[in-house]
């Protein structure tokens, strides 16, 4: 029996607004510039004679296997309790193998030579809240969930998880041969009004 | 972006971020023709005015179609292109969409 929170992004309900990295940003005091979470948006573009346009919010997946926490020789990142990857920010030292080593793009330099990445907002758990994106998501695309809450949301979609951040997706089976390998065929990105 | 109404909160840098500058939708083959390329500056034009916007290509629109965003200010106020006579009877306000336009590639206020 696991109480570890996974984080569910429901890609069938993102819509790429945006309001989760705001969140993020206010929630870790961070002003424009790198973050610990952001949409990306893939599309419009034609798949089999239809127009799909699809946001993926990245942020740290806290990987089982954690090519970060294997990289960082200060002892910066460790597992917490929860299974989440959190940073001892006074032990970083600033030589960024973390953010070289995450597949994601997930860890960001942070003022003062330290990193910046999602830790499933850790402080606002203990006091019984959700994590900022989750709370302001409008569409309720993101939620945190007990183990035992994932079917249920899963739905019988198609899900795609390396840690405790789970993907679903009624249209695509997994990111990396879905979502990433038609990322080709993007035309142009852009922005929401 | 949910967090712009109208004119409201454009001087916020969180959300200036996301969006800094008014974003015309246009179509790749319309863009092409044009010689505009993603993230340049183009300009619509009507016997109104011209406001000034920033490319996003998109096959999500036919090619002999844009669309602009509101709620921006000074050259880049679609409001400025748009007839400001004849309101619409009963509804009291002017028509906003189907305004022939042309396109101008840059910045020309």
């Amino acid at each position: 029996m696991t109480s570890w929170p996974w984080l569910v992004v429901d890609l069938d309900r993102c819509w790429g607004c945006g309001a989760c990295e705001v969140a993020c940003k206010v929630k870790l005091g961070l002003g424009p510039g790198p973050g610990a979470l952001r949409v990306v948006e893939i599309g419009p573009r034609g798949i089999d004679g239809e127009l799909q346009r699809d946001f993926v919010p990245v942020l740290c997946l806290h990987c089982d296997q954690a090519p970060c926490l294997e990289a960082c020789g200060a002892g910066a990142l460790y597992r917490a309790a929860d299974g989440s990857v959190q940073v001892e920010a006074s032990a970083c030292t600033g030589c960024a193998v973390c953010q070289e080593a995450c597949p994601y793009g997930a860890i960001q330099p942070a003022a003062g030579g330290s990193i910046v990445k999602c830790d499933l907002c850790l402080d606002r758990r203990e006091e019984g809240w959700q994590p900022a994106c989750v709370h302001h998501c409008p569409g309720r695309a993101l939620a945190l969930l007990a183990a035992e809450d994932l079917p249920r949301a899963v739905g019988g979609r198609f899900s795609w998880s390396v840690g405790r951040v789970v993907y679903v997706s009624g249209k695509y089976a997994s990111l990396g041969e879905g979502l990433g390998a038609r990322e080709q065929n993007t035309i142009q990105g852009g922005t929401n009004p | 972006v949910p967090f712009f109404r109208h004119t409201e909160n454009r001087n916020n840098p969180l959300l200036r971020e996301h969006c800094p500058e008014a974003i015309l939708y246009l179509h790749p083959r319309t863009a092409a023709a044009l010689g505009v390329a993603a993230g340049e500056w183009v300009t619509v034009q009507t016997p109104t005015g011209r406001a000034c916007s920033r490319a996003v290509l998109t096959e999500g629109i036919a090619p002999d179609v844009v669309q602009a965003v509101p709620g921006w200010g000074g050259e880049q106020n679609i409001n400025r292109v748009i007839p400001w006579e004849g309101f619409a009877e009963g509804i009291g306000t002017v028509p906003m969409r189907g305004l022939p336009c042309r396109l101008i590639r840059g910045r020309q206020a």
